[in-house]
């Protein structure tokens, strides 16, 4: 029995407002690019999956002309339009939303090469299912690992591209270890 | 791996894969549903269960039960 879309309902959704919220944060220059990755980034390859939070990776100012990062300006813009802050995250239309700054070579590369994807017409930029797999691959917690079986089993990864991002990134002996242990030879 | 696992593992990477094809749209708005599902229980509190032991105060030194 195959899946259909369901009929459209009266309930308000708020993800595409989010990713208009950060295309104007990005046109009014609070933030540089930006790319969703995390849990959300992988339902653009996967199946839905729960989660609570969005990760917003991010090319974030600089304080004063330095290189200090600050989160500063992004807080006071967001807070000014009425969202509120909570722990790390940032509460945007009742989503946690989190910004990230690349923290290693594999998430910048993922944020350079990120596509834009169309949401209910907002295009938002995303992380290729490649950058995502091996960056769940480089943190390696067991929900990585079921990522990356999911990534493996929907058959979204392209082989070649794949093999490339571990390579440059010195995955290739995860990548090993990890078919060991959860894909049959 | 006999033939019911297998074929339970072959329905679910089709369910799976199924899934995962629906448009970008249609899923996040799968997960909003989850996510207000997940908070909808946390909010709601269920009644305690009853004490099935129940002591009544008497006189001084009797504890029997009820």
């Amino acid at each position: 029995m195959g899946i259909t879309s369901r009929e459209p309902s009266c309930k308000v959704y708020y993800v595409e407002k989010i990713f208009a919220i950060l295309n104007e944060m990005e046109s009014d220059g609070v933030i540089g690019r930006y790319a969703i990755g995390g849990a959300i980034g992988a339902i653009f390859w996967l199946e839905p999956m729960t989660t609570k939070d969005l990760d917003v990776f991010v090319v974030l100012p600089t304080a004063f002309g330095g290189s200090l990062l600050t989160l500063g300006p992004i807080y006071d813009y967001l807070l000014a339009r009425g969202h509120t802050p909570q722990g790390q995250f940032i509460l945007i239309k009742g989503w946690a939303v989190e910004f990230i700054p690349p923290a290693t070579p594999l998430v910048e590369e993922a944020l350079a090469e990120a596509v834009l994807r169309d949401v209910g017409g907002v295009l938002t930029r995303v992380f290729t299912a490649e950058h995502l797999a091996a960056i769940c691959l480089q943190v390696a917690r067991p929900k990585d690992h079921d990522r990356v079986l999911r990534f493996v089993e929907t058959g979204v990864l392209d082989a070649e591209i794949f093999e490339a991002v571990l390579h440059r990134h010195d995955l290739t002996g995860r990548w090993a270890a990890f078919q060991d242990t959860y894909l049959e030879t | 791996m006999n033939d019911p696992m297998r074929q339970i593992l072959t329905r679910k990477l089709e369910r799976r894969r199924q899934l995962a094809a629906l448009p970008v749209c249609e899923k996040l708005r799968m997960v909003e549903d989850m996510r207000d599902a997940t908070q909808a229980i946390a909010l709601t509190h269920p009644p305690k269960p009853t004490n099935p032991v129940r002591f009544v105060k008497k006189s001084v030194g009797d504890n029997s039960l009820v």
